[in-house]
């Protein structure tokens, strides 16, 4: 009987492991093609359909797109973006959404409402851009930053974080003579390691693969993320040039997987390194201690 | 009697108000950069949205363009094609819900059973991976595999002596394509929310319940999944509200003559009548129309979530 | 672990660092461009250099604007130029509304596709200077224009702009001579023809592999039609988009050319003779049909470039033959299209008075001199070329990114760049783009110089009835009854109304 509950057990297991490894591969293959087409030449793209190990080794893609220093200054102006405006983020969501998770703010439910609405009804492009041109913000980086500063979907997922955390806690520190400024960064924040990195993920992503915002408020090139540089190529690969009046010459696919490569590793390498805050019971242990 | 006691009320009342906003004034300082963001960078350019009820002309501005009442809005209910646009929407995003939605939480549940950490790890980093890529890209990687001309599937279709299917050319077949990708994408992406979820749970019920006899299967239900759930409620209600936006990009990508009857949604009926168009005031009355949907969707499943107990959005 | 986090910590800083460092050195460059330039100043032309600030698409890399090629450019124009430099293709748009509703336009903006609704609207509010009673000051711009042009650029019978000239016509058929060459086969000189060299090349085993692996033509949709539609409904006798007979507008579609077309292209696509994908074929894949040797012909820009060029790159045997001129029941007819493809626009509200607008009218002038026509095919002398007694040598050819920075600010008369050295496919190519520029057999589109209403708001969605229309009819999915029944769609919901302010708008004009 015992040994029957054993078997099942490592049977589902065995199926669990199968089903998710295979997701993984489904999710990671077609990266790996692009990583490695960007390291072979056009000719093998072109005589061999699908290509595991290159044959004919080649690094000149890599070595085109590093020739200019556009894309090294663009990489580090991405990473300061996304550095910088998800600290922003992170103090701004976690202070509002702590604030809206506690009861004794009276009107939170209509904060809630306000917040919600803006979900569903934008202004759109042009009012947006005039409101961050009259506070003169246009060619700065905080154009890119603040307009961008909560995310209403993150904020309220980020208070329900705060609200799953035991009510006793907050009553106690009351007692011992917090203040709710104490509270937030003394008790709230330090319990809630796995939301704020998960949020920090999400803005950070947000903040890399943003186009637009850059595109509409950095007139000046020298300050353009990758972002501007991965766009214009993967989409001029895919334009349609019959509409151009001119021939013009498209980047070859070696090059443009080697720019998506370039432009994607980076955001990619973040979540590796989050990880280790995903751990269960993380909570509990602060508590006692 | 009232007459005399009324003022003193108002008063105890204010004063009492006066006392709940000392005791608690953190936290109003804590919500009023928020709520000054909001109102400042959302609720100012809301503005903008009176052009749906005007013919607007970037060079002359939103004050300066004509009145022209609610012109845009018969255009597009008088539109032909409304019905049609109308039903592929509801039919995608229910798509959406019914066969996208509950896989993030079932792979979260599954990754959460592996005790391998650095299998698990891989995985969780390895799942991700799909979601920076973009639609073009991703449209790209379709026709290869469900091209009729030598596509990938098709091949393995004709290897097992079936005869090849038209994916990409036919209406049958593009809801589920649709379908496919966006599990291909954000399915992986999905999960992290939920694992973050997971790490709430207090691992002191997980032991309570084995000591009550629960087997594998009930702990993943009953505390797993019950330790999700509010997470899991928001997100439900909030891909509700965003029941007509199935963003333009994925399905533009995919559509084409032969099988836009099933896949034209205002999204992409609002690029090329709107946005191509240069037709601002247009585009801005359809999304008003697909914001008021939402809005009242959103109320209406936060109205249910509330009766059931549950905390919901607002 | 605590060494991980003193890495990460380290990892942060030295991004930090770097982003500092490149910051300063981005200021360092411009400042030490301020100062070379304030330097140049005395020698320059007895005129002050004429400041202004232009925006211009880029398409791929972008231009250095502290490049050799930008100086001179500078120099030649006496003026000092802030670009504003913008991604072409939809997103340029979006930042032309954004500065036309903010103000925050430049002096001089370049504005593809100037017919365009994004633009007219602006026009006739009245946002841009109107250049007609300025130009005759300016030879070199003068020089650039003809009337075809210029007819097709105005709107509302007036001139806003300057606008680049390009080839009329670029349409052609480009297919692999080397594929011909061994089929015994010669220059398709009508459609029939045509058809039989595309029937050999799908069945003829045109690569001597011994495998019935090939197609004669790739088609895929370019512009929602299929790319060669337009040229074979011409060559059959179709107008171009509208025929105008006694001030009345016909459709192009009404036609019976047109429909013979349609059916040219359901026989190739029921006879396998193109891909039968072609109503969703990515550019990408359908560029690999050529480019592995799979498809033998295309019948889009006879200088399409992008999707031929790898093919030779790759494979020395491929040999290009290119042509525009096929035969048709009456004769051979070529699409003209409006000749031009940026127009630069003077914006009112920065060019505040004539004086202002003539020196920037002044500038483009001197660089679409004719004698610095060198200037803008081959470049900087001593850098991109050396010219010894008029025998050039090509020392570095130009990049594409000025090239294309000339195509949409030189207002020069038409001229195709022929570097020394060009490899044979693209002298083809560029010869056959030329020739079709002055062929006798163009037909021009009499809707180009008129404006309606109609389509202006919701013309993309009644484009869009027939050219989903065309591709159903070519797979078999509806028949002739069932396009019937399009154009009626078409006429019902607007069609009708286009035509007709099309005949008031020509009215108008007369």
């Amino acid at each position: 009987m015992k040994n029957k509950q054993y078997m099942t057990r490592h049977i589902t297991d065995g199926f669990i492991y199968i089903f998710l490894a295979s997701i993984a591969f489904l999710s990671f293959f077609p990266f790996f093609q692009i990583v490695i087409n960007s390291f072979t030449t056009q000719k093998e793209m072109l005589e061999r359909s699908l290509i595991l190990i290159p044959h004919t080794f080649s690094l000149e893609a890599y070595k085109f797109i590093f020739s200019g220093s556009s894309i090294l200054r663009s990489l580090g102006v991405s990473t300061f973006i996304t550095v910088a405006g998800t600290c922003i983020n992170l103090l701004f969501t976690t202070t509002m959404a702590y604030a809206l998770a506690r009861k004794e703010l009276r009107a939170r439910r209509t904060i809630l409402f306000i917040v919600v609405f803006t979900m569903l009804f934008e202004g759109g492009m042009i009012p947006t851009y005039l409101v961050v041109k009259e506070l003169h913000m246009l060619n700065t980086y905080w154009a890119v930053m603040i307009p961008n500063a909560i995310s209403a979907f993150n904020l309220i997922l980020m208070r329900n974080f705060f609200l799953n955390l035991p009510e006793e806690l907050f009553e106690s520190a009351k007692m011992d003579g917090y203040n709710d400024l104490t509270i937030y960064y003394r008790i709230a924040l330090p319990l809630s390691k796995a939301a704020i990195a998960t949020f920090a993920l999400f803005y950070a992503v947000m903040h890399w693969n943003n186009f637009m915002m850059p595109f509409l408020y950095l007139s000046d090139s020298h300050m353009w993320p990758v972002q501007i540089w991965l766009r214009q190529i993967v989409m001029l690969a895919a334009a349609d040039f019959s509409d151009v009046g001119f021939a013009t010459t498209v980047p070859s696919q070696s090059i443009r997987m080697a720019v998506i490569v370039v432009a994607t590793t980076p955001i990619l390498l973040v979540y590796p390194f989050i990880q280790k805050h995903f751990v269960k019971g993380a909570m509990l242990g602060s508590v006692k201690g | 009697m009232s007459y005399s006691h009324a003022p003193y009320n108002k008063r105890k009342k204010w004063l009492r108000m006066l006392k709940q906003l000392r005791t608690n004034i953190w936290l109003y300082i804590l919500v009023v950069p928020g709520i000054v963001y909001f109102l400042i960078f959302k609720y100012l350019p809301m503005g903008g949205l009176i052009i749906a009820f005007k013919d607007f002309n970037p060079f002359l501005g939103f004050l300066r363009s004509p009145w022209v009442g609610t012109e845009h809005f018969a255009r597009l209910f008088s539109n032909n094609d409304f019905i049609m646009l109308f039903r592929n929407t509801l039919l995608i995003s229910l798509y959406k819900i019914v066969f996208y939605f509950p896989v993030p939480i079932i792979i979260a549940l599954l990754l959460n059973e592996i005790r391998l950490k650095l299998f698990k790890r891989t995985v969780q980093t390895l799942i991700y991976i799909p979601h920076f890529f973009s639609w073009v890209v991703i449209s790209g990687i379709f026709y290869i595999l469900f091209t009729t001309e030598g596509g990938f599937v098709n091949h393995l279709i004709e290897y097992f002596g079936g005869s090849s299917i038209n994916f990409l050319g036919s209406k049958e077949w593009i809801r589920s394509l649709l379908t496919t990708q966006t599990l291909w994408r954000d399915a992986g992406w999905g999960t992290i929310l939920y694992l973050a979820a997971i790490t709430t749970i207090d691992p002191q019920l997980y032991e309570a319940a084995k000591i009550d006899g629960a087997g594998r299967f009930r702990l993943m239900w009953h505390v797993t999944l019950a330790g999700m759930r509010s997470t899991i409620v928001i997100l439900l209600i909030l891909q509700i509200g965003h029941f007509m936006d199935l963003g333009f990009e994925q399905i533009y990508n995919m559509l084409n003559p032969l099988n836009r009857e099933y896949a034209d949604v205002f999204d992409t009926y609002v690029y090329v009548a709107g946005i191509q168009q240069g037709q601002f005031s247009y585009s801005t009355a359809i999304g008003m129309f697909k914001s008021t949907i939402g809005l009242i969707l959103v109320l209406g499943a936060n109205y249910l979530v509330r009766k059931f107990g549950e905390e919901g959005l607002f | 672990m605590s060494i991980r986090r003193n890495l990460s910590v380290l990892l942060v800083a030295a991004l930090t660092l770097v982003l500092v460092l490149s910051a300063c050195s981005g200021n360092g460059k411009e400042a030490g461009n301020d100062s070379q330039q304030s330097a140049k100043e005395p020698a320059a032309a007895n005129a002050a250099p004429v400041k202004f600030k232009v925006m211009l698409p880029y398409w791929g890399d972008m231009p250095d604007d502290n490049s050799p090629f930008f100086k001179e450019l500078q120099t030649i124009m006496n003026a000092e130029i802030t670009p504003v430099f913008t991604q072409g293709g939809n997103s340029y748009f979006d930042k032309v509304n954004v500065l036309l509703s903010s103000g925050d336009l430049p002096d001089a903006i370049d504005i593809p596709m100037q017919n365009q609704p994004y633009t007219i609207n602006a026009i006739r509010a009245g946002a841009f200077w109107e250049v007609d009673p300025y130009l005759k000051d300016f030879p070199n711009l003068l020089a650039g224009r003809d009337p075809d042009r210029d007819n097709n650029v105005k709107v509302d019978g007036k001139t806003y702009g300057v606008y680049i000239p390009q080839s009329r016509a670029r349409q052609g058929i480009d297919m692999r001579q080397d594929w011909l060459d061994n089929l015994g086969l010669k220059q398709p000189q009508t459609i029939d023809e045509l058809y039989q060299v595309l029937k050999a090349f799908t069945v003829g085993d045109p690569d001597k592999n011994g495998k019935n692996d090939t197609i004669g033509l790739m088609e895929r949709l370019g512009g929602n039609y299929p790319q060669g539609f337009n040229q074979i409904s011409l060559k059959y006798g179709a107008p171009n988009n509208y025929a105008m007979q006694n001030g009345q507008f016909i459709p192009a579609f009404t036609t019976e050319a047109y429909r013979n077309a349609m059916k040219f292209y359901k026989r190739l696509y029921y006879e396998g003779i193109m891909n039968k994908d072609f109503a969703y074929i990515k550019v990408n894949q359908a560029d690999e049909l050529i480019q592995t040797g799979k498809a033998g012909a295309t019948m889009g820009n006879a200088d399409n470039t992008t999707t031929w060029i790898p093919l030779f790159e790759n494979n020395s045997k491929a040999k290009l033959l290119v042509f525009s001129t096929l035969n048709g029941p009456t004769g051979n007819h070529i699409a003209a299209s409006r000749g031009y493809f940026n127009v630069l626009l003077f914006p009112r509200q920065t060019v505040k008075t004539e004086q202002r607008l003539k020196e920037i009218l002044g500038a483009l002038d001197r660089l679409a001199a004719p004698d610095k026509k060198d200037f803008r095919q081959f470049g900087v002398k001593g850098v991109h070329y050396n010219d010894e007694n008029g025998k050039k040598t090509v020392l570095q050819p130009l990049e594409n990114q000025y090239l294309i920075l000339m195509e949409t600010l030189a207002p020069a008369p038409y001229e195709m760049p022929i570097t020394p050295g060009t490899p044979d496919y693209l002298l083809q190519m560029k010869k056959v783009v030329v020739e079709s520029d002055k062929s006798k057999d163009l037909v021009s589109d009499p809707t180009y110089p008129l404006l309606s209403e109609t389509y202006v708001k919701m013309g993309k969605e009644l484009d869009k009835i027939i050219s989903d229309a065309v591709i159903k009819y070519i797979i078999g999915e509806i028949d002739d009854k069932g396009f019937d029944s399009a154009i009626a769609k078409w006429k019902s919901s607007g069609g009708d109304k286009v035509i007709q302010e099309y005949a008031a708008a020509y009215q108008k004009s007369k």
